[in-house]
Order: C-alpha cells, then structure tokens, then sequence
C-alpha cells in the first residue's frame, strides 16, 4: 500500500512517466519511425521495390527530383490547397462557434454539416464525378438559380484546380468542424457568463474568450491543414489521377513508385516532402509561438 | 544519445514479443500459411500442424490460398467455383482472397514470403526477378506448343506464368449507328476510319467515339494495338525493339496514338472527357449514343448485355495503314505459384485444372483458355470475316527477354500508363500548348536514351 | 435598435447554417437516387432523374446479403471496440504526461507525435507491411487493431487542450487526501475528458470505420472482411454495381448517423457543464 510522501510522489512521477509513455512511444517508434529509416535508406538506391538486391546510386534520385520539371511541377498545384485550407478552417471555426451558442435544431445541423466525413471515400469519386459533370449535380443547381452555360468543372485546366479543392473541402470541413466543437467545448462556461455581464458580444466573446483558449487546437489543425496541402492525394487521385494539370507532388510519388517500380526515387521524393512538410511546420510553430506565449505551471 | 537508441529498440523487441504473443491463438486456423513465414518463436511451433502435403499419397491433398484481382466475384469463386475443383480434388483445400487495387498491393505483399499459393503476376516484373518470387511451371521449349503466350513469363529455360485467359483485340461498335450515318463498309484505315466517325458525327446524334478518359485503363490499352498499327506479328515482341526511334513519325507507336490525337481534335470524342463514366458508357453504346470504343473482345459481352439491343454490337479491326488485318491474341494476368508455398504440387495441379479443365478464362475473364490449339469463340466469328488474322505476337529471342519492360520503366515512357494518353488527349483539345509531335519526341527521345543504355549491343546497328 | 440587429444577426445565422445544410447534402442525390434504381435503370437513365419507384429496396438487399454485411459489421465492431479503448487510453495516458509533469524529453516527445503526422506514407507501406508481418499480425485482427491504436498528434492535442482547463488543484486536493498519480488520472483527469474522448471516439472511429486499406492488405482472409471492404464485392475491373453500392454506402452510414446522434450531445454538453473548475 502507497502511503505516499513527497518523496515518494517524486518516485512515483517516474513511474507513471515511464509507464505511461511507453506502450504510445513503442506504437509511434515501430509504426511511425522505423519505416521512415527505411525511407530514408532506400532514397539513396535503386530498388524497384520487389528484387532482392539494388545499387546505392548516392544523391542521384535527389538531383533529378531538381531538374526534372515533371517531379517538382506538382508542387504548384499545392497554392490552391494551401489557399483552401484557410477557407475550410475559416468556416469550420464559424460553424463550430455558433453551434456551440443556442440554435434551433443544433443536433440536427451539427450532424448534417458532418455527414459528408461520414461517407465511405469508395462513393466519393462517384458523387463529384456526377457532381462536376456537365449537366450534372452542380449546374443544375446553378440552372435553379438563373445560371445557364456554366463552365466545364474538370474540363478547363483553369477551373479544376478549384474544383478539386472544393471537393476536398467538402470532404474534410466535417472533421475540421467537429475538432473545434470539441475544443470549444472545453472552454468553462463561466467565462462566457462573466463576459456576458460585460456586455461582451458574440464576436467578444469568438475573440477574445474562445479564440485564445482554442489555440492550440487551432494551431495544430492549421499546421496539419498546411502541411496537407503541401500534399494533397485523396480527392485529385480518385478524380483525376493528376491529369488534365491538376498533378501533384503525392501522385506524382505514387505513379514513380508503383507504376515505374521505381521504390528508391519514390522514396527520395517521400523524404523530400517530409522535409519541406517539416520545414514549413517550424516556420508556422515559430510563428504562433511568439504570438503569444501562455504558462500553464 | 546511445542510451536512448537503446531502450527504444528494446520497446520494440519488447513490443513484439507482447504482441506475437497475443496473436498467436488467432493465427492457428489460418492453415499454417501465416505461419510459415513468421520468425518469431512462436509460430514455428505452430508449423508442426500445418497440413504439409504429402508426396506419398497419390491423391493430392493440403491447403493452398489463391490470391485474386476481382473482389467483386470472390465469393462465387471460392463457393461455385472451388466445388467445381474439389470434384476433381476432393483433398486440396483452397481457400480464396481478394486484393484490392492488385497491381500496388500485391507488390507490398512481395515483400514478404506471404503472398498466397497461387497469384498472379503483376506487370512490370523483370524476367531476373522471377526466379525469387516464382516457381517454374515447366520448360520452356517443352510447353509452348501446349500453352499460348508463355513466352511472356520465361527467364532461363523455364517459364513461370499461364494466363488465365486470352482475348483479341479491336474496336466495339454500335452497328445501327453506322448505317445510320451512312457508313457502309467497316473502315480499314486512319483516314477511312476518321471520315466514317465524321459521318457519324455529321448524320446522327451519337458520340462517334468514347474515350472513357476518366477511366485510366481505357486509355492505356490503346498501347496494346501495336500488332494491328504494324500488321505484323514480329512487331511487338521484335520489331519495335530493333528500333531505335520506335515512336518517331510513321512507326506503329506513332500512328496509334495519331488516331487517338486525331479523333480528339476534330471534336470526334464525348464533349467532356474529364466526366465520361465506363458503367453509362456500356448502357450507352448499346443504345446507340455511341458509335466506337477502342477495347478488348472481353467487351463484346458486357455492351451486348448492357441494353436492349445486343444485336447492334459489333467488332471490328483497329484501322492500319499496313497492308494486313493483324489481331493479336493477347494474353490477361497470368497464374503463378508462390516460390515460398509449401504446396507447391497442389497449386500447380490447380492451376492446371483452372487453365486445362475449367471455363474460367470465358466465364470469369470474358476470353477463352491458353490451351493450344486457341478456341476461338463464336462471338468472334464476324470479326474474322472481316479479314482479319488472329495471330500470336512472335516471341522475342531470349537476350531481348524483359528488354521492353526495362526500357519502359527506365524511361518512364509508360507505355501501359495513362499519363501520355491523358496528355495527348488535352492537348488535341486545346488544354495544353504543346502539340502533338511536341509530346511524341518527347517520348521518343527518352525511349532513345533508356534504348541505348540497355539494348544489347548486337541490336545496335 | 439592439432588438433589430440581433434578429438581423439571427437571419444570417441560420441562412448559413441552411446554406451549410444545403451544400453538405446536396452533392448525395445522387448515392441517394442510384440506390433505389434498377440495374437497367441506373444505365438508362440520368444520374438526377429520380428513381421510378422510390420503394425498391432491392438493392439494399443485395448489398447486405451478397456483401456479406453482417459478418462485415461484426468484425468492423470488434476491431473498433479494442482499438478505440487502446487508443483512447493509449492518448490520454500521455497526454497526462505530456501535461501534467515537466521533464527533459517532454519537447522531443510531443515533437516526435507531431512530425510522425507529417510522414508521407506512400513509401513506407512497404515497411510498415514488413513489420506487421514479423510481429506476426498479417492477416489477424491484431494487425488492424495495432495500426489503429498508435495515437497522434490530434488525440493528444484535444486532451492537452482539456487538460489545461482542469484544474490542477483538484490534483493537489487529491494528492492531500494521499491519492497516488494514477488514482488521479483514473479517478480524476480521465472522467473530466469526457468530451474529449467523444470527440476523438467520432473522428478515430470514423476514419477506422470507412478504411478498407489496411483491412484489404492486412488481413486478407475472407472471413476478417469488415465492413468497408464488403463494398468491394460490387466493383471489379470490368465494372461497377453501382446502384448497390450506393445502397451500401447508405446502409454503412446509418450506424455512424446513430453513432453519432448519441455521441455528440456530451461534446457541448461541456458547455455547460459545471464539474470543470
């Protein structure tokens, strides 16, 4: 039986330390990093990701990642992302914080903004497939509301890039959405009381209650939003493949990969995202963080 | 620092012995093929109550799994289907799984020895790397009058793939659609065929030809026309790889993917290629929106069955500019058995029932068996009238044996990829700035670059 | 003149929120009216003309029957149920590390979950496989459950975040009255993380819910099936079941909207709630 002194508290915080951190850091290290040694070996090769043997070829897959526009041209698309991902944020936060206030039929709205999350990725190439298409989901709406000769979703190389971050939009916003509602459900309630005998008003109170206490959940949703649009896959795969200049850095791997069994330059593209992904990670903590610096203990 | 390495490799070593541990109750029904290739200490035991098979017993017996692409019929493949083989062998056990995007996964699994008894093979394995992955079905020279297109999978003397089915390849049109529009003879060559889709498009509403750019594979197989762009059955195995510039003007790589470019540029396609969808597309041409479609004889059935009228269907040679209507008969995914498998005997003996016996290859595959003499079926019946040979492509000699996959994924040509197709495609319709002989010296200088490097040097003249 | 600005304020707030409504749901039509067509008629006719007859669930009977849903859904729970408990106590265990003590590896650690989120994951498939495969896992529950379970930086966030609104004098009474440090978690932090737990329970479960990747390439045995890649019985390389399909993706949806409904009233409860001092 623990009688428990200082001093033994001070064993026990070891103990729960090491004991706690254990079985998630074993999880992360074989699962997580362990591979990416691996990735990082076979970078340096060129194994083709079946033979039992390959050549170390040095920094040769990383030159021509440099200096063949076809690998490094994906990366452009990723503007487009990376503008979209401030918009899903932007709107989830709103939806997030009005549905924390008092609305009618709360569960129902809450749901239904969720439910596009909800659905299995094997229906999603359907529905944007029948969505863009002409005469399809979209311009029949937009037929309701007196808009005629609409212009080609997928088919205009100026317009798919948007579609396609619309899409992905529409897909992710849901588990951006529920995130925050979950986050903003931590904040106490009688900080929203004593502001209201304030008189704070609801953009008070979204300002200067919820967005600071939120932050750090917000922060890592943008960093995680970001460092997805360095590298989007899901919906421009299953909707495009890449073509029609809506490619990507992601898709461009997987094709390298898997259909030129190409493995060590796939992997050497895999290590140049993660650092660029890394990169840009630092930079926006370094950020954030000095925005405001908040002492727990 | 060395500290830390230290225990993060014993939470490892740790963690794996934890959870093997927990597992290895759940792995004993799994008839043993889990275990074969698990290192860890306790499934070697486990081992031990595999059911081995027996070469003492005449009869065959065992388990083996049998890996499949069609996650969509494995369920009648491991009811209907293995009751069928059981009659013949009552004691092999055969237990059927699905792999889901085939091509990249099963890769994966090859990384391991776990991967099934009986598989196919998937594309772009060099013939040097057969011999890891692969038992030897047989000898070469002994087998090839027995089985079509086995030449495809030989390294050495030895070959390591039948196919589970062979077919032919053409163009599927909507015959109602063609005399509507006036177009009286089947059209032969690039610039007949052109005008019959004009007339299409001019005197009906139909779309003269779909692309189904969407759908990657549609535009892919185009590059398997090589036989009939050539009319030459040395060509594809051959011919093209005594070439030095294989996709330059003229050549057979090059007229192929002019008709492509062609009938995109004067608008002879669906209006938006980046929506076309493969399941209408069979509801479609039956009913006559749609003239042609560049496929395999596989499809007949499909667009036949798709609508009310089956009678419309027809099929028809891809148009040449050679002198000589040249099909090939062309061979799908071909069975393999795992170099790994502990039963190697009962999945070779399935194997051979499935090509030998079975209806898989007309009933599963739409094609019919490799077993020579080829049974042509009648379906087909009307596209030989047309003047048209079904021929196997010639195989090549042994030092050109894998040459053509190596250049191609050296160069990145992907001559079974999607990606120049799509490109050609957006170009002819005025998405891209490059044109179409940018995008087709492009493909043959890389072509050129990867063929000098690895084509044996009595090929170079 | 207050009285007029909020309901204007009101208005626009629920015209968001029925634009919102709208723009979620309007893109599923079209699952919604593939379901109940006819093979023939999902061929013959366009994808926004209503079905002819609104009461043919056909579909929805081949879809659970052929896809061999039932057997689906029961694997599908129990690979959720372990590896949500696991992965729910596996976050909040370090979380309440992470959050309540401050030691030297604490930056490295909370670095290390954030940079493994960042991790393509395209080329370390193989490896991933490899090791799943020593540890013996390929083609047993284990596997699926072992990969689900390993948290990230999103679970331990959401803890952190409520973690920092508990109090840490509730800590400090507790260790007064001689509680030891997993009494505390236990009896203390964990209940408190309520909300939280819900709202990573939805996320985590729904992610494992609809992947059908690592059930396919992990546990290819037909009798593991889950409940997404019994989807897969309707699409092979020659075609698509569509209209089943879409039958079964709304069938699969249905415990997810209940799932749901149930689950998200504690995650605004917090609100409310006053227990978090």
């Amino acid at each position: 039986m623990l009688r428990l002194s200082n001093l033994s508290y001070r064993a026990q915080r070891i103990v729960i330390i090491v004991s706690f951190s254990f079985i998630p850091i074993a999880l992360l290290v074989t699962f997580g990093y362990l591979p990416v040694l691996g990735m990082f070996k076979y970078s340096f090769t060129d194994w083709n990701g079946l033979s039992p043997s390959y050549h170390w070829v040095g920094f040769d897959n990383f030159k021509t990642i440099f200096t063949d526009e076809k690998y490094y041209e994906g990366f452009i698309n990723s503007i487009y992302y990376f503008v979209g991902s401030f918009v899903q944020l932007a709107i989830a936060l709103y939806f997030a914080t009005i549905l924390s206030f008092a609305v009618r039929g709360k569960s129902f709205f809450k749901g239904v903004l969720f439910f596009p999350s909800m659905i299995n990725s094997v229906a999603v190439g359907l529905i944007f497939l029948f969505f863009f298409r002409p005469e399809g989901t979209l311009d029949s709406i937009l037929g309701f509301f007196g808009i005629t000769n609409p212009p080609h979703w997928l088919l205009n190389p100026k317009i798919i890039n948007i579609s396609l971050v619309g899409a992905s939009l529409w897909r992710y916003l849901g588990f951006n959405f529920i995130l925050l509602l979950g986050a903003i459900s931590s904040v106490p309630s009688d900080l929203y009381e004593a502001a209201e005998i304030d008189g704070a008003n609801r953009w008070h109170q979204f300002r200067y209650i919820i967005l600071p206490s939120i932050r750090r959940i917000v922060s890592v949703t943008l960093i995680l939003s970001i460092s997805g649009s360095v590298a989007p896959f899901e919906i421009p795969y299953i909707m495009t493949g890449g073509s029609n200049g809506s490619n990507t850095f992601v898709i461009q791997t997987v094709k390298t990969t898997f259909s030129f069994n190409k493995y060590g330059m796939g992997s050497a593209m895999a290590v140049v995202l993660f650092l660029i992904v890394v990169l840009v990670t630092v930079i926006q903590k370094t950020f954030i963080k000095e925005e405001k610096k908040n002492d727990r203990h | 620092m060395m500290k830390k390495a230290l225990s993060m490799s014993l939470f490892i070593v740790l963690l794996a012995g934890l959870l093997s541990g927990c597992s290895g109750n759940k792995n004993n029904d799994n008839a043993g093929n889990t275990a074969s290739a698990t290192p860890s200490g306790s499934s070697s035991a486990e081992s031990g109550d595999t059911p081995e098979s027996s070469s003492a017993e005449p009869a065959l017996s065992g388990s083996i799994t049998v890996l499949t692409q069609r996650t969509d019929i494995v369920d009648i493949l491991q009811k209907e289907f293995t009751d069928e083989f059981n009659k013949a062998y009552p004691d092999i056990k055969v237990k059927w799984e699905a792999v889901q995007d085939y091509e990249n996964n099963i890769k994966i699994r090859m990384n391991t020895e776990d991967y099934g008894d009986v598989l196919l093979i998937p594309n772009n394995v060099e013939p040097k790397d057969f011999p890891n992955f692969f038992e030897p079905l047989g000898d070469y020279e002994a087998d090839k009058s027995k089985y079509s297109q086995i030449d495809a999978h030989r390294f050495e003397g030895k070959y390591y793939g039948i196919p589970m089915a062979i077919n032919t390849l053409g163009i599927v049109y909507n015959k109602k659609v063609f005399s509507d529009a006036g177009v009286t003879s089947v059209p032969k060559t690039p610039s007949e065929f052109l005008a019959a889709m004009q007339k299409i498009k001019d005197n009906t509403k139909a779309i003269p030809l779909y692309t189904n750019y969407k759908d990657d594979w549609t535009l892919s197989q185009w590059s398997d026309y090589l036989q009939p762009a050539a009319g030459d059955p040395d060509y594809p195995n051959i011919g093209v790889l005594q070439d030095p510039h294989p996709w330059a003007a003229g050549k057979p790589f090059n007229d192929i993917f002019k008709l492509m470019y062609d009938v995109a540029k004067q608008g002879l396609i669906e209006k938006d290629p980046t929506t076309t969808d493969w399941e209408s597309s069979k509801g479609m041409i039956n009913r006559g929106e749609i003239g042609t479609m560049v496929l395999g004889s596989w499809a007949i059935a499909q667009m036949q069955g798709a609508g009310p009228n089956p009678q419309d269907i027809g099929y028809m040679p891809f148009p040449t500019n050679a002198a000589k209507l040249s099909a090939p008969l062309a061979a799908d995914y071909n069975w393999s058995v795992n170099v790994h498998s502990k039963n190697k005997e009962a999945a070779k003996a399935f194997i051979h029932w499935v090509v030998d016996e079975s209806d898989y290859a007309d009933k599963y595959q739409g094609g019919f068996s490799a077993v020579m003499p080829l049974k042509v079926p009648e379906l087909l019946k009307g596209f030989e009238d047309l003047g048209v040979t079904m021929e196997v492509s010639t195989p090549g000699p042994d030092d050109l044996n894998g040459v053509m996959t190596q250049i191609d994924n050296d160069s990145e040509v992907g001559i079974h990829n999607p990606d120049f197709k799509k490109k050609l495609i957006e170009a002819a319709i005025g998405n891209r700035k490059e044109s179409f002989e940018d995008i087709m010296n492009d493909l043959d200088k890389r072509w050129n670059k990867s063929w000098e490097k690895l084509i044996p040097a009595n090929y170079k003249k | 003149m207050i009285a007029i600005k909020s309901t204007s304020a009101a208005t626009f707030k629920y015209l968001t929120l029925i634009l919102g409504v709208f723009f979620a749901l309007a893109p599923l039509v079209v699952v919604l009216f593939a379901s109940f067509k006819t093979s023939q008629e999902y061929h013959n006719t366009n994808s926004l003309t209503p079905p002819a007859d609104w009461f043919n669930f056909d579909n929805y009977r081949t879809a659970f029957v052929k896809g061999n849903m039932l057997k689906g859904f029961k694997n599908t729970a129990i690979i959720m149920l372990v590896s949500l408990v696991g992965n729910m106590l596996i976050g909040t265990m370090i979380a309440y590390v992470l959050q309540r003590f401050t030691f030297k590896a604490r930056g490295a650690i909370m670095a290390a979950f954030l940079f493994a989120a960042l991790i393509p994951g395209v080329t370390t498939q193989v490896i991933v496989f490899k090791i799943v495969h020593a540890l013996g896992l390929f083609n047993t529950m284990g596997s699926a459950i072992t990969l689900y379970m390993g948290t990230d930086i999103i679970g331990i966030y959401i803890f952190i975040q409520f973690m920092d609104n508990i109090s840490t004098q509730l800590d400090e009474s507790a260790m007064l009255d001689g509680a030891s440090y997993f009494t505390i978690f236990s009896r203390i932090i964990f209940p408190l993380l309520a909300p939280a737990i819900v709202t990573m329970v939805i996320i985590k479960g729904i992610g494992i819910y609809n992947d059908f990747y690592i059930p396919f390439l992990y546990m290819p045995d037909p009798d593991l099936r889950t409940i997404s890649t019994s989807l897969f019985a309707f699409k092979g390389p020659f075609g698509s079941h569509w209209e089943t399909i879409c039958a079964a993706v709304m069938l699969i949806i249905v415990p997810t909207v209940i799932a749901f409904l149930a689950l998200q009233k504690y995650i605004y409860n917090g609100f409310t709630q006053g227990a978090v001092k």
